[in-house]
């Protein structure tokens, strides 16, 4: 259990609780530290994105996160070994790893936090292995198959149960960020029988459902891969944090603020993560938003969105031979066969089209979130 | 085969016009032998008798204002039948000594023209009429209702509709079917808790071997070559017809088995029960993430709450409460189309407080109550008692609300314990949300002091629902099993 944050009497007043798990090494799994590794595995091994995934969510979260009027309660840190954390006082401290019995603490103390007010917010992003088998989710932690015998219900965390006892607790806002495969199939641990992880949460009787509202974004559709980049953050990570800028914004129907919602998050996060050369033909990942009903502020901008725009010639085929400038002064050259990506804020502009054989082509436009896309159509 | 006399009943004072009848079987594509009626100014009866096999048949009359009428007809076997369609959407008087088989009732209409309602024979074929259980005389066909004559006793109500399989091409290769069975089966009517513990299946297996293995009935349906047409199928055997079984009675549903080359693709599905007004189809498609693979959906007729289903099946459950909260008329015709009224149910669950200016709790327990059919009915009453405290009041029905929202606490788990309880004892839920509802009724049911008899009762129910859920197909609004995840 590792609080990069000195929450004091913080949990008194409404306020927001951050919870991030990564893990990355599973010393029980494929080209894990154990000598009794967990056969069969089904392949799952060692990650490589999670820690730096961590790492770049919690410097985000203390440098630019803004919730909207509320104050930054506290971050609590369970992460596989190698990441770089800091304290409030800007002091690297050890974090702690993300087994079975550190989350249990981890949880249940994040869990607490968010049940001292209704007007609490909590965030929990986990970053690691996941599998899924029906509408059963499990999320592998470290210790994954220390146990031979049960190693779901003693290291893994059920996704659903775990947000059925979340809705317990006081706080009406939650949202959960899963950073995760969800392979449907894992006949590898089909002698497990129909185990789903543990809840860790208990739910008793409560009235809270339709009152909290829940969000639950996943990093990939059922049945897909999540990627990562070896030592990066993840893909959905990245895309995250893009969104964050702006993508996933839309105006508070109260003040006109720009506020950062899960619905238009998820769009904006799809349209980031299909920049990605290898993603935008193949569809490889795409997020899902899960469980929400109403929508809340996640994150409140401190101006206007930055807006990520695609600017393309149809056919694709003529990009390459086709220069681009914007009114706002950004400019590629002829060149690159890929669309022309940028982020732009809302405003009015012009956008040209220059190629050697034909006449320039010139298109306005009003970048919006979540996204825009500048086309110059080519007979 | 059967001579089918078609009438076409015009008002007086009808402009002249054209309307197009038509009638295919039910298990073709579309029309494919066409008649046209003339129509001439002023009221006018014009016959067309053709000759057609016995069977299913889809007859439509097309008006040159647009408006379409399609119904399903029964032609029974060696006999001769009459079928009067009529344009006039609203009834008016007229002069009956000029056209006296004009705007009559239809029993009116039947003597009039001298006519006995033929009697149908049921055989024990590939596709059995719905209603023949009930071994009546077909009166006859009009509009949006079936006249059923039953020796003393008359049912009217709106006309069963069929559930369609079809198999499209699927890209460059086709699915094809070897076998496609479909079983109806009694599940168990409430009964003492004691006994439940003995029936109760602890694994998947045994809970479908019920299905799979019950002599109760069962229909073959014909493969059709090229699985390029959709094979109607009729819901078979419903012994009430015109009732949902009741409180007391045991529930019927009906399983589709289908088996696909290589035996790789077997699916369960529970069909839609009780498909009086709407019907559905099951259609089998490749899988978009495994080109190999296959996968069955089900999609229902009813635009009422068909945009509903694709909101919940998308996870967007505002606009899914949207739809819910401006349709209340589906809410309260749960006996016209209660599978509507549960998905109805499944949303309103979810949803804010005051979301819907009604009180709704009261209806939810009427669904558990009335439809035991439908098992998702008793999961949504068990979800209001252990995670709604806003069922509502209302007036007129306290005493039927106290029992189905007893304000003790210890009493709300009882009853939620049991609810849970029967609704599995009735079959998985037919909407895969009932699953996921369960999942979290038992976890909040974990952590209630109850009866050893009742807590054991609830372990194994647990290990159930969630061996289903794994071989659930998360895709789908309505539940299809995976068999192969059975074995």
């Amino acid at each position: 259990m590792t609080l990069l944050t000195n929450i004091g009497k913080k949990t008194s007043v409404p306020a927001v609780h951050v919870l991030v798990i990564a893990v990355s090494d599973y010393p029980f799994l494929d080209q894990g530290s154990s000598k009794r590794p967990l056969t069969p595995n089904g392949g799952l091994g060692q990650l490589k994105s999670p820690v730096a995934s961590a790492e770049v969510l919690c410097r985000w979260l203390r440098s630019t996160f803004r919730p909207k009027k509320l104050p930054l309660g506290s971050i609590e840190v369970l992460c596989s070994a190698g990441g770089t954390f800091y304290d409030d006082q800007g002091q690297l401290i050890a974090v702690s790893p993300p087994t079975m019995k550190n989350a249990r603490k981890a949880i249940s103390a994040w869990a607490a936090r968010g049940d001292e007010h209704e007007d609490s917010f909590l965030m929990l992003y986990f970053c690691g292995h996941g599998v899924s088998s029906g509408i059963v989710h499990s999320l592998l932690l470290e210790d994954f198959g220390n146990d031979k015998n049960d190693p779901f219900n003693t290291g893994a965390i059920d996704a659903d149960g775990l947000m059925d006892g979340m809705r317990t607790k006081a706080a009406c806002s939650q949202l959960f960020l899963f950073d995760a495969c969800r392979t449907v199939e894992h006949s590898a641990f089909a002698n497990f029988g129909g185990q789903r992880g543990a809840a860790v949460v208990s739910a008793p009787p409560n009235v809270r459902l339709g009152i909290v509202e829940q969000a639950c974004l996943w990093a990939t559709s059922l049945g897909a891969l999540a990627y990562g980049v070896p030592g990066h953050e993840s893909v959905f990570m990245g895309a995250l944090l893009h969104a964050m800028q702006g993508g996933g914004a839309m105006q508070d129907a109260n003040d006109g603020r720009w506020v950062i919602q899960p619905d238009v998050l998820k769009r904006a996060i799809d349209h980031i993560i299909q920049r990605i050369p290898q993603f935008s033909t193949s569809g490889l990942q795409f997020s899902v938003l899960d469980r929400m009903v109403r929508g809340f502020p996640v994150h409140a901008l401190p101006g206007g969105p930055s807006v990520p725009v695609k600017v393309q010639c149809n056919p694709a085929s003529r990009n390459s031979m086709t220069a681009f400038e914007c009114s706002s002064g950004h400019k590629r050259p002829m060149g690159p066969s890929e669309p022309w990506y940028l982020d732009l804020p809302v405003d009015a502009y012009t956008f040209e089209a220059v190629a050697a054989d034909s006449a320039t082509k010139r298109v306005p436009a009003l970048p919006h979130p979540p996204y825009a896309i500048v086309s110059f159509d080519h007979p | 085969m059967t001579i089918v006399s078609i009438y076409l009943l015009t008002p007086a004072g009808s402009p002249p016009g054209v309307a197009v009848g038509a009638m295919w079987p039910a298990s073709a594509i579309g029309p494919f032998r066409r008649y046209e009626f003339t129509l001439p100014y002023g009221a006018f009866d014009v016959p067309h008798s053709h000759g057609f096999e016995s069977g299913n048949y889809w007859i439509q009359l097309k008006l040159d204002t647009g408006e379409i009428v399609r119904e399903l007809v029964v032609i029974p076997d060696q006999t001769e039948l009459s079928i009067y369609l009529d344009s006039g959407p609203v009834r008016v008087d007229c002069d009956r000594q000029e056209n006296p088989n004009n705007f009559r009732s239809i029993p009116q209409l039947l003597d009039a023209a001298g006519q006995q309602p033929p009697r149908i024979s049921v055989k024990s074929r590939g596709l059995v009429p719905p209603w023949s259980a009930t071994r009546g005389r077909l009166s006859l066909s009009y509009g949006d209702a079936v006249t059923l004559t039953t020796g003393r006793e008359r049912l009217r109500g709106p006309i069963h509709r069929p559930n369609y399989f079809s198999f499209p091409e699927i890209g460059d290769r086709q699915f094809s079917l070897t076998s496609l069975r479909v079983r109806s089966l009694h599940w168990g009517s409430t009964r003492g808790i004691g006994e439940r513990t003995r029936n109760m299946p602890l694994r998947p297996t045994d809970y479908f071997r019920q299905v799979l293995l019950s002599p109760d009935r069962t229909a073959m349906v014909p493969i059709v070559e090229g699985n390029n047409v959709s094979t109607s199928l009729n819901a078979i055997g419903d012994d009430n017809l015109g009732d949902y079984g009741g409180p007391s009675r045991p529930a019927v549903r009906d399983y589709a088995l289908l088996s696909g080359t290589g035996g790789n693709h077997r699916f369960l599905i529970g069909l839609p029960p009780l498909n009086r007004a709407h019907s559905s189809k099951l259609i089998v498609r490749a899988d978009r993430d495994d080109p190999r693979l296959v996968r069955l959906s089900i999609s229902v007729d009813d635009r009422s709450f068909k945009s509903m289903l694709e909101f919940m099946n998308s996870s967007d459950l505002g606009s899914a409460i949207h739809v819910a909260a401006s349709s209340l008329p589906i809410l309260y015709a749960k006996f016209d189309n209660p599978l509507a009224a549960v998905a109805a149910g499944y949303v309103l669950v979810q949803a804010p407080p005051h979301t819907v200016k009604v009180a709704w709790g009261q209806w939810i327990g009427n669904l558990g109550h009335y439809f035991p059919s439908l098992p998702d009915g008793k999961i949504l009453h068990a979800t209001l008692l252990l995670q709604r405290g806003d069922t509502g009041t209302p007036d007129d029905y306290v005493q039927d609300h106290n029992a189905y929202f007893p304000a003790e606490p210890h009493a709300r788990s009882m009853l939620a314990a049991s609810l849970v309880i029967d609704s599995l004892l009735h079959g998985p839920p037919v909407f895969r949300a009932g699953l996921a509802l369960l999942a979290t009724n038992l976890r909040i049911l974990a952590s209630v002091q109850l009866p050893h008899e009742t807590t054991s009762l609830l372990e194994a129910a647990d290990r159930l629902v969630t061996l289903l859920s794994m071989r659930v197909d998360p895709r789908e609004s309505f539940c299809v099993f995976r068999l192969e995840k059975l074995e």
